[in-house]
C-alpha cells in the first residue's frame, strides 16, 4: 500500500456551465498544463522515432526524397530556370518551409479524430494537441534546416544580410499552418468528409506557391494576383532572406494581416468547439 | 452546515442525433431548407441524455451511481469531469477533481511503461515533480519492475491494467470520478485497490462512482442515486435506492446487440456479439440459444479462448462455455473472425439473463479483453414446456430433461415387465 498520496487540496471551486456565448482564450490555463504539453510532445516523437523502420532518419528522407524528384522532373526533363540560386538548394528550401506549413495543416486537422481515446477520457485544454503537432512540424523542419545548411555550404550560397529575417518566415509558416488546422480539425470532427478534401486542397496550394519554380516564371500581369497567396509569400520570403533568392512582390506584405485574421479567429473557433468536440467522436 | 464538494443544478445534455455527419450532406440540406423543402431527414433529432439533474454532495461523501444501460451514466461523469460541456444547468466542484473513465485511458502501446507512466500522470493532472518522487511507489504496487523499461505492447492486459490502475491509485484529488473502475485485475489486485479505494474515502475524499456491481457500491458509497432515462428517479441512503432499483423488472433491458470500443492495445477482443439474427429477444427454452460474437485478433495468443457467461440479474455465473477445443483455438490466426455458439435447449428457466462476453489466455488469471458493463440483455419464456401448457412456471436453475426409468421394484407381486413374454 503506498504511504503517501500525492496531496493536492485546494478549496477553489470549479464552474462547470454550458459552453455559449463569448468564450475566453484561457491561456493562462494553458500554463497550468504544461507538463502535459511536454509529454504529448514526446509521446508523439518518440512514438514516431519507435515505429518507423528509419526512425529519426525519415524526418529528412522525405524532403531528400521530394527534392530529388523535383530536380529529376523540373531541373532535368523540363529544365527549368531559377536565376541565382543552384536548383538543389532553391528546391530543397522550397520544399522544407512547404512541408513546415502543410504538415502542421495536416496533422492537426487529424489530430482530434487521432486523439479521441484521450479526449473522451480526460479533460485538458484541447488546444494542447494543435500545439504538440505545430511543434513536432517544427522539429522536423529544423533538421530538415541541418541539411539544407549542409547542401548550402556545398554549393557556396552564401547567406545574404536579410538572413536575419529568415525566423520571421519561419514563424509566419508557423502561424498560417496552425490558422488552417485550427479551422479544419473542429471541422473534421464534425464532418468527416472534410478530412477526404485536406490533401486535395493542400495539393492545389502547393502547385499555387513556387515550391518547385521560381516565381518569376508567372507572368508579369499575374503576379500581384500570384501574391495574395500567402504561400508564395511565405516560400519566396523564406528564400529570399536565406538565400538571397528574388524578394516577394510588396503586394504580399498584405497576407500577413490576413492569416494573423485567419489565426486569431481559428483560435476563437476551436475554443468554442472544444467543449463538445467529443460529442461527436 | 458542512461545505458541498459536488453540486449540480439543473444539469442536463442534448445530443443531436442527425444526418449532417457530412460537409456535402449538410449543404445539401442547407439549400433544401431554404428553398423551403426540407426533408424528414433533414431535420437533426435532439435526444436528451441528462435532464434537470440536481443534487449536492458534502464533503467526504461517497455517490455510487446505478441504472441500466444508456441511462446517462457516463454522460453525467463526463460532464463533471469536464469531458464534455452540458447543455444546460451548471455544476460545481470544489477542489481539484481527478476523473478515472477507464483505466489506462492514453496508453500508448510502443511508448515503454516508464514513459506511459509519466504520460498517464500528466494526463491525469498530476505534475512531472510528483510523478518522479512517487514513481517508485507507483511502479512496486503494479508489481512490474522488471518490466519498466520494456514497451507496454509487450505486456500481459494483467500488468498493463495494474500499471494503469497504479498511476490512477496515486491520484487523490479532492473530488474522484470513478467508471466501472474496480473491475480490474486478479482478485488479490483487486482486493489491493478496493482497499486503497477504502483508505481515500475514510481520508475525507469525496468520491463519485458508476458501477455495475452492486456488492461495489453497497460497500463504497454512503448515498447512491439511480438514473432512469436520463433523470434522477431515486437518490438516497444506499440501500434503499439500490433495492428500489433491483425490484424493477425493466432494469435488464433487452439488447440483441453489443459492441464493444476498440481496444488497439489488447491483442484479441471481442468487437460485438448479437443473438442470432432472427431469434427472439425473448428466448423460448425449448431451443437452442445462438450468439454470434465478432472476434478481432491482432496477434495471436496461443491459448486464449473466447468466452461467453450468462449471468442472472443477481450477476450469479448460470452458465459458462468458451471456444477451447474450437478450430480457432487451436490455430489461432490475425484477422476478424466471426464465431458462432450454440448452446444447448433447456439451458436456463424463464427469467432475464445478460450474456457476457470475454477473451482469456490460459494461465493467465486476469483477462486479455472483457467488458463487464457491456452485455446482450434477454429473456428466457417458456412457451413450449409441458409446464407451460398447464401454465405453470418453471422453477429450479436449469430445465434440462433428466432421464427416468421406471421397473417394478424387487419383490413385487406382479410379474417383472422384463420377463412379461416368457
Ligand atoms: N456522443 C453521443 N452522441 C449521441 N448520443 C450519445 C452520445 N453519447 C451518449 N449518447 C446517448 O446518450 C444516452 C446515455 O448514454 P450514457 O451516458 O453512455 O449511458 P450509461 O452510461 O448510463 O450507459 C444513450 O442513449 C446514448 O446512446
Amino acid at each position: 500500500m503506498p504511504s503517501a498520496v500525492v496531496e493536492s487540496r485546494s478549496d477553489e471551486v470549479v464552474e462547470i456551465r454550458p459552453n455559449k456565448g463569448f468564450v475566453s482564450l484561457r491561456l493562462g490555463e494553458f500554463w497550468a498544463y504544461r507538463d502535459l504539453l511536454r509529454e504529448m510532445i514526446a509521446r508523439d516523437m518518440l512514438a514516431r522515432y519507435k515505429q518507423s523502420f528509419l526512425g529519426k532518419a525519415w524526418v529528412i528522407v522525405q524532403p531528400l526524397t521530394l527534392m530529388t524528384l523535383y530536380y529529376f522532373i523540373f531541373g532535368v526533363i523540363l529544365e527549368l530556370k531559377t536565376g541565382v540560386v543552384p536548383f538543389p538548394v532553391f528546391l530543397l528550401g522550397g520544399v522544407l518551409i512547404w512541408q513546415l506549413v502543410a504538415a502542421s495543416a495536416t496533422n492537426i486537422s487529424y489530430s482530434m479524430v487521432s486523439n479521441a481515446h484521450l479526449m473522451n477520457k480526460v479533460y485538458f485544454p484541447r488546444l494542447l494537441i494543435p500545439v504538440s503537432q505545430s511543434v513536432a512540424a517544427v522539429v522536423d523542419f529544423a533538421f530538415g534546416l541541418l541539411v539544407l545548411a549542409g547542401f548550402m555550404a556545398v554549393a557556396r550560397v552564401a547567406l545574404p544580410p536579410q538572413a536575419l529575417l529568415a525566423p520571421l518566415f519561419v514563424v509566419y509558416a508557423i502561424v498560417t499552418g496552425m490558422a488552417l488546422g485550427l479551422w479544419l480539425a473542429p471541422l473534421n470532427v464534425k464532418y468527416r468528409d472534410i478530412g477526404q478534401a485536406v490533401p486535395l486542397v493542400l495539393q492545389v496550394f502547393m502547385y499555387a506557391s513556387p515550391v518547385f519554380y521560381s516565381p518569376t516564371l508567372v507572368p508579369e500581369q499575374w503576379r500581384s494576383l500570384y501574391y495574395l497567396n500567402p504561400g508564395a509569400g511565405i516560400i519566396q520570403g523564406f528564400r529570399w532572406s536565406l538565400m538571397g533568392d528574388v524578394p516577394p512582390e510588396p503586394i504580399a506584405w498584405v497576407c500577413p494581416l490576413l492569416v494573423a485574421a485567419l489565426f486569431l479567429s481559428g483560435l476563437y473557433f476551436f475554443r468554442s468547439r472544444e467543449a463538445e468536440l467529443v460529442d461527436d467522436l | 452546515m458542512t461545505e458541498f464538494a459536488v453540486e449540480a443544478e439543473n444539469l442536463g445534455k442534448r445530443y443531436l442525433l442527425g444526418p449532417s455527419r457530412e460537409l456535402g450532406g449538410a449543404i445539401k440540406s442547407l439549400a433544401r431548407r431554404a428553398l423551403g423543402r426540407a426533408s424528414e431527414s433533414d431535420a437533426r433529432r435532439e435526444f436528451w441524455a441528462l435532464r434537470d439533474v440536481s443534487f449536492q454532495l458534502e464533503r467526504g461523501e461517497v455517490l455510487g451511481i446505478v441504472g441500466r444501460n444508456g441511462a446517462g451514466k457516463s454522460t453525467l461523469l463526463k460532464i463533471l469531469s469536464r469531458v464534455t460541456a452540458p447543455t444546460t444547468g451548471v455544476a460545481r466542484m470544489r477542489g481539484r477533481v481527478g476523473s478515472l473513465l477507464e483505466v489506462g485511458s492514453g496508453f500508448h502501446p510502443d511508448l515503454s511503461g516508464r514513459e506511459n507512466v509519466y504520460l498517464n500522470g500528466v494526463t491525469m493532472g498530476l505534475t512531472r515533480a510528483q510523478i518522479a518522487s512517487h514513481f517508485d511507489e507507483i511502479v512496486a504496487f503494479a508489481e512490474v519492475e522488471s518490466f519498466i523499461d520494456t514497451p507496454v505492447k509487450h505486456y500481459s492486459s494483467g500488468m498493463y491494467m495494474r500499471l494503469a490502475f497504479s498511476v490512477a491509485a496515486h491520484l487523490v484529488a479532492d473530488v474522484m470520478i470513478l467508471d466501472e473502475v474496480l473491475a480490474v485485475g486478479d482478485a488479490s489486485f483487486q482486493r489491493k485497490c478496493l482497499g486503497r479505494m477504502d483508505g481515500l474515502t475514510s481520508e475525507g475524499r469525496t468520491a463519485i462512482l458508476v458501477s455495475h456491481s452492486m456488492a461495489a457500491i453497497r460497500r463504497h458509497c454512503s448515498r447512491a442515486m439511480w438514473l432512469d432515462g436520463g433523470e434522477i428517479r431515486a437518490f438516497g441512503a444506499t440501500e434503499e435506492v439500490i433495492s428500489a432499483y433491483l425490484d424493477t423488472p425493466s432494469r435488464l433491458e433487452t439488447s440483441r446487440e453489443v459492441s464493444y470500443p476498440l481496444r488497439t492495445e489488447a491483442a484479441m477482443q471481442v468487437t460485438a456479439a448479437r443473438l442470432l439474427p432472427g431469434a427472439a429477444v425473448d428466448h423460448d427454452l425449448t431451443e437452442p440459444l445462438t450468439f454470434e460474437i465478432d472476434l478481432e485478433t491482432r496477434r495471436p495468443v496461443p491459448g486464449a479462448y473466447v468466452g461467453l457467461a450468462i449471468r442472472d440479474p443477481s450477476e450469479t455465473i448460470r452458465y459458462w462455455t468458451a471456444d477451447i477445443d474450437s478450430e480457432r483455438f487451436h490455430n489461432p490466426v490475425a484477422g476478424r473472425q466471426r464465431l458462432t455458439v450454440t448452446c444447448p435447449p433447456r439451458l436456463l428457466t424463464p427469467g432475464r439473463y445478460t450474456a457476457h462476453f470475454a477473451v482469456i489466455a490460459m494461465g493467465r488469471p486476469e483477462p486479455v479483453f472483457a467488458m463487464q458493463e457491456r452485455f446482450i440483455g434477454f429473456g428466457v419464456e417458456d412457451r413450449g414446456s409441458f409446464l407451460a401448457s398447464y401454465g405453470l412456471l418453471y422453477p429450479g436453475m436449469t430445465a434440462q430433461e433428466s432421464h427416468w426409468g421406471a421397473e417394478p421394484a424387487p419383490g413385487d407381486m406382479q410379474e417383472p415387465a422384463r420377463t412379461a413374454h416368457g
